[in-house]
C-alpha cells in the first residue's frame, strides 16, 4: 500500500509540474497585461515602471523559475486588481465554494441514490420511466438557465428565498458555515439546488444501471435461495457491490462540481472562487488566474488520490499497485 | 435443424428497435424540426435581427404577442434592442447548432483516429496517447474551456477550437476500448496475414465495428457542446455579440428578469433546453438499442 | 416405504416472450423421498435448472408457474406467500449453484455469508453464529477454517468455494438440497473429491438431494433414482440401477449408447441424430419424435406418463425395455 501511495504521489507531482508550466505559459507569456492596466494615455516611462515593478521585462525562463520558486513558497503573485497576494485572495473565497459544492453533493446523493435504487429494482415500471425521463431533463437543462428560472420562481414570483449573496454565517464544529443560521440556509438553498441538479440526474442513472447490472447476477439469486430477507439483499448484497463504482465516480465528479460552481456563483453572486475567477478573466488579472489554476490542479490531484485509495479499500478484489489476485 | 430467422443487417434491426419507443421517436422528430429550423432560419424568421435597418428601437422590451410597425406580430416579444425574439432565437439556434455540431464532428475525427492508433500499435504510442487523454479527462470540460478562452479571447473559431480540445479525449478513449477488443479478433489476424497495410486494417476493417459507442457518445457530446457553448456565451467568454448564440440571448435578458420581462430569457432558454433534451433522448435511446447486453 | 419429502405434481412453468411461448417445464411430476438422492439428467435447455428454481420459488420474470403443485411435506409451495416461502428457503430446502465464483458475493467475507444465513432463520447471536460456521467447516474437513472464514471468495480455489457453498447449504440441516450442476465448473479431479465428500455428508444426515446434471455418469454414481428430462418433460424416471441397465425410453437408450466407453473400438461413435428443438417451436405430441428412430404416427399426439413398473414411469407411446 505504501508503495502505491508513493508511486501515486510521484505521478501527481509530475502532473502538477506540467500544469505549472502550462499555467505559466498561458497566463504570463501570452499577451501583454500591462496594456490592460494602463490607461491609453500613459507615458512610456510610466509603462516601463509598471513593467519593471511587475517583473514582466525579464526573459521567459527567469520569469518561470521565479514563478516556480515563489510557488513553492506559497506565493502566487499579487493580484493586479486587488493588490493582495493572490493566494490569500483565493483562500479567502475557497470555503464558500467548498461549502456550496459539498451541499450540492449531499443533495445529489441523498435524493439521487434512493431514486436510482428504486428505479433499478423496478425497471420498466411507470415510475421508473417517469424518473428516468425526468433525469434526462435534469442533465439537459443548461445550468445557468435553470439557475435563472429558479430565481424567477422562488425569488421574484414567490418571494420565498433570497436570490443573491451568502447569508449569515455561524460557527459549527469550529468551521464558519452558512448552515448554522436560518438566514444562511435560506441563501444556500437555491444555489445548492442549482449546482446539484446535474449531478442528481447522473446519480439516479448511475445507481439505476448499477443496480440493474447486479440484480440479475447469480449472487443475488443465491442470496434469495438462502432465504435472506429482501431488505438485507438490497441493502447489503446489492448496494455494497453497486457503491464501489458510484463512489469512484462521485469522487471525480466533486472536482467538476467545483468547476461548475463558477456558473452558479456568477448567477447567485455567491462569494466563492468561481465568481473570482470569472471576474479575474474579465479583468485579465493574471496572478489570480494562475493561482486559481494551481489550486484547482492541486485539489483535483488530491481528490483523485483519495478516490483511488478509497476504491481499493472498498473492493477487496482490487489489489492496489497492480498485483493481480 | 437450425432455422435461420430473417437475417437483417444489424443497423436495420437497431433502427427497428429504436422505433419501438414512442418517446424516442418524438424526440427524433423534434430534433429534425430543430435542425430544419436552424438551417432555414433566414427564410423562416420574420425579421433579420442583425439588420439594423429593420429593428425598431422603440419596440424594445415588448411582451409576446405585441404587433410591430411593419405588420407582423412579435410572437415571442422583443428584446432590449427591439429585436424580434423569435427571429433572434432562430438565428441564435443556427449558430449554436453550427458550433456544437462542427466541434463535435472534428473532435470525433481526431479522437477516433488517435484512439485507433493507440489501440492498434500499443506500446509506447498507446501509453503516450492515453497519458494525454487521462490528463485531459482529469479536468472538467467547463474549466478547460474557460481557461482556453481566457487565454485565446473571443471569437467563433476560438470557441470551436476550445470545444474540440475538450471533447476529443472522450472519443479517443471510447474507440480505444472497443478497438482493443476488436484487435484480438480473428478477422484482424486474417487481414494482417494477407499483408494489408495497417491504415487499411485500422480504418476499413476495425473502425466500422467501433462505431456503435461513437454514435452514442457523439450524440450526447454534441448536446453537451451546445450546452457548454451556451454557458460560455452566457458568461461573456464565448461567441461575440456579432454572432449571438442562445447563451448570449439569455445573458442579455438576465437583467430584465428581475423587472418582470421574463420572456427575453425564458424563450431562448426553453429552446436551448428542448434542443439539448431531444438530442440527449435520441442518444440515450441509441445507447439502449446499440448495447447488446441490455435486452431485458 | 419412506415418506416423500417433495412431490412435484404436473408442474408447468411458462415463459412468454417476443419469440413465443416456451414451457420450460411441461407437466412435470417428480417425487423425492426422505434420504433419497434423485438425479435429474438432461441436456442444456431441457428445463432441469428451471425445476430447481421452480421448487425454490426463484422463477424470474418473464417466467411463471402456470399449473400444477409442489408439495413439500404436504404443503403446497405454490400457494404460499412470499414471506412463508422465504422462511423455507435456506432453512428446509437449500440450493447449491453451478459456479461458486458467481454465487458467492465477491465483496463480502466468507463468515458474513455463512452467518447471515443463520441469522435470517434463527434468532442467534453473532458469536454463536460464527461458532456454528466454524463447526460446519470442521465437519466438512476444510483445513484452517478460522482463516477461511476471514477470507474473500476470490482468495479461495474453485473447489474450496464450492465446499463453502455446500457448507452454507448444510448449515441449517435442510430436508432437501437442490444441487444445480455443482461440479460442472470444476476440474475433473476436484469433481470426484467433492462428489465423494458430498455423498458422505448427506448419508450421515439423511438429507434428500435433487442432483441436477447433464452428465449421466456423475448422476449414476450418486443417485438412487434417476429422472431423464428433455424439452421440459420427464421422459423416464425410476430406480437408477434399472434405468441404466434396462432403459425404456428411446431418448435414454440413445444417451446410454452414445457414452464413448460403451463404444466398440473402430466403430463410429453412436449419436442421436439432429438436435433439440427450441422450446418455442416444439413439434406436436412427443418432443423427441423428430429424432426418434422408433417414431410412429401416434407420436404426434400428446404423450401421457405411463407406469411401467413399481416406481418406474416413462413418457412414451411405445416404451420398450431394452437391456444394454
Amino acid at each position: 500500500m505504501t508503495g502505491f501511495i508513493i508511486r501515486r504521489l510521484i505521478q501527481s507531482s509530475l502532473v502538477i509540474l506540467t500544469m505549472t508550466v502550462v499555467v505559466f505559459l498561458g497566463v504570463y507569456a501570452i499577451g501583454n497585461p500591462v496594456d490592460i492596466l494602463m490607461p491609453d494615455d500613459a507615458t512610456a516611462a510610466e509603462r516601463d515602471l509598471a513593467i519593471k515593478s511587475l517583473g514582466l521585462d525579464k526573459p521567459l525562463l527567469i520569469q518561470y523559475t521565479t514563478f516556480l520558486g515563489n510557488l513553492l513558497h506559497g506565493d502566487l503573485g499579487t493580484s493586479f486588481v486587488y493588490n493582495i497576494a493572490s493566494i490569500d485572495l483565493i483562500l479567502l473565497r475557497l470555503p464558500a465554494t467548498l461549502e456550496l459544492a459539498i451541499c450540492a453533493l449531499f443533495i445529489a446523493v441523498l435524493v439521487g441514490l434512493p431514486l436510482g435504487l428504486f428505479c433499478g429494482l423496478r425497471p420498466g415500471s411507470r415510475l421508473d420511466k417517469l424518473i428516468m425521463g425526468a433525469s434526462i431533463v435534469g442533465f439537459s437543462i443548461p445550468n445557468f438557465w435553470q439557475g435563472l428560472m429558479l430565481i424567477m420562481l422562488f425569488s421574484v414570483i414567490l418571494g420565498w428565498l433570497p436570490s443573491t449573496g451568502r447569508g449569515e454565517l455561524g460557527i459549527v464544529f469550529g468551521i464558519e458555515t452558512s448552515l448554522a443560521t436560518l438566514d444562511g440556509i435560506a441563501h444556500l438553498l437555491l444555489p445548492a439546488i442549482n449546482l446539484s441538479l446535474y449531478k442528481l440526474s447522473l446519480m439516479i442513472r448511475l445507481t439505476r444501471s448499477g443496480v440493474r447490472e447486479v440484480m440479475y447476477l447469480d449472487y443475488v439469486r443465491f442470496a434469495r435461495a438462502k432465504g435472506l430477507s429482501e431488505t438485507r439483499i438490497v441493502t447489503v448484497h446489492i448496494m455494497k457491490i453497486v457503491l464501489v463504482p458510484i463512489i469512484t465516480v462521485l469522487g471525480m465528479e466533486f472536482g467538476s462540481l467545483i468547476a461548475f460552481a463558477t456558473v452558479t456563483e456568477t448567477i447567485f453572486a455567491w462569494p466563492g472562487m468561481g465568481k473570482l475567477i470569472i471576474d479575474s478573466i474579465m479583468r485579465l488579472d493574471r496572478p489570480v488566474i494562475a493561482g486559481y489554476l494551481v489550486v484547482i490542479v492541486l485539489l483535483f490531484v488530491f481528490i483523485n488520490l483519495v478516490v483511488d485509495i478509497t476504491y481499493s479499500l472498498l473492493d477487496p478484489r482490487i489489489q492496489v499497485g497492480g498485483r493481480s489476485a | 435443424m437450425t432455422d435461420w430467422i430473417n437475417y437483417d443487417h444489424p443497423w436495420r434491426l437497431a433502427w427497428r428497435r429504436y422505433r419501438q419507443s414512442p418517446f424516442a421517436w418524438i424526440a427524433l422528430i423534434v430534433c429534425s424540426i430543430i435542425i430544419f429550423a436552424a438551417l432555414f432560419a433566414p427564410w423562416l424568421a420574420p425579421q433579420n435581427p442583425y439588420d439594423l435597418n429593420v429593428i425598431d428601437f422603440f419596440d424594445a422590451k415588448l411582451p409576446p404577442g405585441s404587433p410591430s410597425q411593419s405588420g407582423f406580430v412579435y410572437w415571442l416579444g422583443t428584446d432590449g434592442q427591439g429585436r424580434d425574439m423569435l427571429s433572434a432565437m432562430l438565428y441564435g439556434l443556427r449558430i449554436s447548432l453550427f458550433v456544437g455540431v462542427l466541434s463535435g464532428l472534428v473532435a470525433i475525427l481526431i479522437g477516433m483516429t488517435l484512439g485507433m492508433i493507440a489501440a492498434y500499435f500499443g506500446g509506447w504510442i498507446d501509453a503516450l496517447i492515453m497519458r494525454i487523454v487521462d490528463f485531459m479527462l482529469g479536468f472538467p470540460t467547463i474549466l478547460v474551456a474557460l481557461m482556453l478562452l481566457a487565454i485565446l479571447g473571443q471569437g467563433v473559431d476560438k470557441v470551436i477550437f476550445a470545444l474540440i480540445l475538450v471533447q476529443w479525449a472522450y472519443f479517443a478513449r471510447a474507440v480505444r476500448s472497443t478497438a482493443l477488443v476488436e484487435r484480438e479478433k480473428e478477422y484482424v489476424e486474417a487481414a494482417q496475414s494477407l499483408g494489408l497495410s495497417p491504415q487499411r486494417i485500422m480504418f476499413i476493417h476495425i473502425m466500422p465495428n467501433c462505431l456503435a459507442p461513437v454514435i452514442v457518445l457523439g450524440t450526447m457530446q454534441v448536446a453537451s457542446a451546445i450546452s457548454t457553448e451556451a454557458t460560455l456565451s452566457f458568461l461573456g467568454l464565448g461567441l461575440p455579440i456579432t454572432e449571438p448564440s442562445l447563451g448570449l440571448l439569455i445573458s442579455n435578458g438576465y437583467s430584465n428578469m428581475l423587472s418582470g420581462r421574463y420572456w427575453i430569457s425564458l424563450y431562448p432558454g426553453l429552446l436551448l433546453l428542448l434542443t439539448v433534451f431531444s438530442i440527449n433522448v435520441v442518444g440515450d435511446r441509441l445507447r439502449d438499442v446499440l448495447n447488446p447486453r441490455l435486452s431485458r | 416405504m419412506n415418506k416423500p419429502v417433495l412431490e412435484i405434481q404436473n408442474l408447468t412453468t411458462r415463459f412468454e416472450s417476443e419469440q413465443g411461448i416456451a414451457n420450460a417445464m411441461d407437466g412435470v411430476s417428480l417425487q423425492i423421498d426422505e434420504g433419497e438422492v434423485v438425479g435429474l439428467v438432461g441436456e442444456s435447455g431441457s428445463g432441469k435448472s428451471m425445476t430447481g428454481y421452480s421448487i425454490m420459488g426463484l422463477v424470474e420474470h418473464p417466467g411463471s408457474i402456470v399449473n400444477g403443485s409442489i408439495l413439500y411435506r404436504g404443503r403446497n409451495l405454490c400457494s404460499l406467500s412470499p414471506e412463508e416461502l422465504r422462511k423455507l428457503r435456506g432453512d428446509r430446502i437449500a440450493m447449491i449453484f453451478q459456479d461458486p465464483m458467481m454465487s458467492l458475493n465477491p465483496v463480502l467475507r466468507i463468515d458474513t455469508q455463512l452467518s447471515e444465513t443463520l441469522k435470517a432463520h434463527r434468532s442467534i447471536q453473532k458469536y454463536d453464529a460464527n461458532r456454528r460456521a466454524l463447526e460446519i467447516l470442521h465437519a466438512m474437513g476444510i483445513p484452517s477454517p478460522e482463516i477461511r472464514l476471514r477470507q474473500y471468495p476470490h482468495e479461495l480455489s474453485g473447489g474450496m468455494r464450492q465446499r463453502i457453498a455446500i457448507a452454507i447449504a448444510l448449515l441449517l440441516e435442510p430436508d432437501l438440497i437442490i444441487a444445480d450442476e455443482p461440479t460442472t465448473a470444476l476440474d475433473v479431479t476436484i469433481q470426484a473429491q467433492i462428489i465423494h465428500e458430498f455423498q458422505t455428508l448427506i448419508e450421515v444426515r439423511g438429507t434428500s438431494v435433487l442432483w441436477i446434471t447433464h452428465d449421466l455418469a456423475v448422476a449414476s454414481t450418486l443417485a438412487d433414482r434417476l429422472a431423464i428430462m428433455y424439452s421440459g418433460q420427464i421422459m423416464e424416471q425410476g430406480p437408477a440401477v434399472e434405468i441404466l441397465s434396462k432403459p425404456a425410453h428411446p431418448y435414454t437408450q440413445g444417451l446410454l449408447r452414445s457414452i464413448p466407453s460403451h463404444n466398440e473400438r473402430g466403430k463410429p461413435l453412436a449419436q442421436i441424430r439432429g438436435s433439440a428443438p427450441a422450446l418455442t417451436q416444439l413439434p406436436p405430441g412427443c418432443p423427441f419424435s423428430p429424432r426418434c428412430e422408433q417414431a410412429k404416427s401416434l407420436c404426434s399426439s400428446p404423450v401421457p406418463t405411463n407406469q411401467i413398473g413399481i416406481s418406474r414411469s416413462t413418457r412414451c407411446h411405445y416404451p420398450t425395455v431394452q437391456t444394454l
